[in-house]
């Protein structure tokens, strides 16, 4: 506004004068404005489920790569003082960092732990023995190595020792090649729905000018400066983009108990934190998405017919 | 007076156009060289056929439409070279008031009246002061209150006119004022526009009503094909001789 002195005063006034002329369009143009909402929310709870998923699946991911490295399972005719020499061998093998013994004992009590969580019956008693053998967790400097170390454990003299190697490149290609796709996926969603909402945005928006057109006329004929006359429209996008974040907001904290249910059935790596991620990410991505195209729907409506 | 844009031209005229010429991008010349001024206080009819140039010369001057060539300076402001912020500046310089009243029908004579001075920021108490002013010399206080639909066609006219004027204007224009209006009706409001001219304001009128121009024997600035083809003072609506 080049060469407008606006004093705080006028500007507060103003303001005041915007947003009430801003809620009169709304509920003046209510069908328009229903419609922009309504599409703001679906747009923004797919972009939210979106969000919700990637952030499992990238939870899923960290969890594979830090936990799922090379496990080398030992033969149950190893003794302890084998093992003990295995260790030695194991560690001096380049990009090892660290080898962990599990004994057979401890692996059926580990397992009878994660049954436990997951809520399914402990049938282990029903064993005579126990079939689970002992082996040696091994974490690695770089994930990446995973191959490279598992090479290593074949060729070392211990090797017979070893009943299975299993190394977690295929886990982590895995779940790399789906979280991508996803990514790629989500993003496409995202942009085919923020087009669709942009167009309902600017639609009403064009329906509010048109509302407004003697209004804005006499406006501008009368010394309103361009911002002060645009400034209605732009509260409305901005209004429209708030009430879709806060419904969806609303309805992703009520179903956020069964989101992290599914969100568990769905990876089974524990723990996914849905609230937490409802809560941040989630949540400051959906206001910012909802205002961002609130506002974006605003001015595209507004280019060119208020000069 | 006191604005902050560059004050230019002749200080004693409220419009200066020199030399000006518009033409569309068809390559219609809508206004060919033409230069006029109209001094502080003056009263001047704009008179000339449809496709004349009355449209485009006030256009010109509420800076709607930009000059192709020439110089157009109105209550002080180069307005062939203004900034597009600099515009409503201009803008409260200057009341219009349309043929066809352009009232807002959800608002009452007051807030209409009001409303000028409401969207470019002024305070409360002096929006109330001004607008009772306006009022007062349009003659509706009375009416105040009624909305546009309640009103006659010289009522909503005089409405419009009060609008115009609220926020004191230097020039005030009126494009067709009596257009929509019966001619007794007509009669009134250009008593009303002389009334306000008699306080100082300078006024405009775009007509084609030749008996309200040849009775009131003011200045007649005569347009046709978009060339000046007349400008005299005390004159009638068609050229003697």
């Amino acid at each position: 506004m080049s060469g407008q002195q606006t004093n705080p005063s006028q500007r507060s006034r103003l303001i005041r004068l915007s947003i009430s002329a801003a809620a009169n369009g709304l509920s003046r143009n209510r069908l328009a404005t229903i419609a922009a909402t309504t599409t703001m929310t679906l747009m923004l709870m797919v972009l939210a489920s979106v969000l919700v998923i990637r952030a499992g699946l990238d939870a899923a991911l960290s969890y594979a790569d830090s936990k799922i490295e090379v496990v080398a399972y030992l033969k149950s005719s190893v003794t302890e003082g084998e093992a003990r020499s295995i260790q030695v061998q194991i560690e001096a093998i380049d990009g090892v960092k660290e080898a962990t013994f599990v004994s057979a004992d401890d692996a059926l009590a580990a397992f009878k732990l994660r049954l436990k969580e997951r809520g399914e019956p402990d049938l282990t008693g029903n064993l005579g023995v126990n079939p689970l053998p002992a082996s040696y967790e091994i974490a690695l400097d770089n994930p990446a190595d995973t191959g490279r170390v598992a090479d290593g454990l074949s060729s070392i003299s211990a090797a017979s020792s070893f009943t299975r190697i299993i190394d977690g490149r295929a886990l982590a290609e895995n779940l790399v090649a789906i979280t991508g796709a996803l990514r790629i996926v989500g993003l496409i969603i995202v942009i085919g729905f923020s087009l669709a909402v942009l167009a309902v945005v600017v639609n009403a928006i064009r329906l509010a000018i048109l509302a407004r057109s003697d209004e804005i006329a006499i406006m501008r004929i009368v010394g309103a400066s361009a911002t002060w006359v645009r400034l209605p429209f732009i509260l409305e996008g901005l209004a429209i983009g708030a009430a879709g974040a806060l419904i969806t907001l609303f309805i992703f904290g009520i179903l956020s108990a069964s989101i992290g249910a599914i969100m568990l059935n769905l990876f089974r790596v524990l723990p996914v934190q849905t609230s937490a991620i409802l809560a941040g990410q989630v949540s400051l991505s959906v206001i910012a998405a909802g205002l961002g195209l609130g506002a974006l729907g605003a001015l595209l409506s507004l280019r060119g017919r208020l000069n | 007076m006191s604005h902050g844009a560059e004050l230019t031209g002749d200080q004693t005229a409220v419009v200066d156009l020199q030399g000006i010429s518009v033409t569309y991008p068809s390559g219609h010349i809508a206004l060919g060289d033409v230069s006029l001024t109209i001094q502080r206080g003056e009263f001047a009819f704009l008179v000339g056929p449809s496709g004349a140039g009355k449209s485009t010369l006030i256009g010109l001057l509420v800076r709607d439409v930009l000059p192709t060539k020439g110089e157009v300076h109105v209550a002080g402001f180069p307005v062939h070279r203004l900034s597009g912020g600099d515009v409503p500046r201009l803008r409260r310089r200057i009341g219009v008031v349309f043929q066809d009243f352009r009232l807002l029908p959800r608002r009452t004579v007051r807030e209409n009246v009001a409303f000028a001075l409401e969207v470019t920021g002024t305070a409360p108490d002096v929006v109330a002061t001004a607008t009772d002013r306006a009022l007062r010399i349009v003659g509706l206080s009375a009416l105040a209150d009624r909305y546009p639909s309640e009103l006659s066609g010289g009522e909503q006219q005089r409405t419009a006119v009060a609008r115009a004027i609220v926020g004191d204007p230097e020039l005030l224009i009126a494009d067709e004022p009596t257009g929509n209006l019966d001619p007794l009706i007509s009669w009134e409001i250009m008593e009303l526009l002389m009334d306000i001219n008699r306080l100082g304001v300078t006024v405009l009128v775009a007509t084609h009503d030749s008996d309200i121009v040849t009775t009131l024997r003011r200045r007649v600035i005569g347009l046709e094909g978009g060339r000046l083809i007349r400008d005299e003072a005390n004159a009638t609506y068609h050229r003697v001789g």
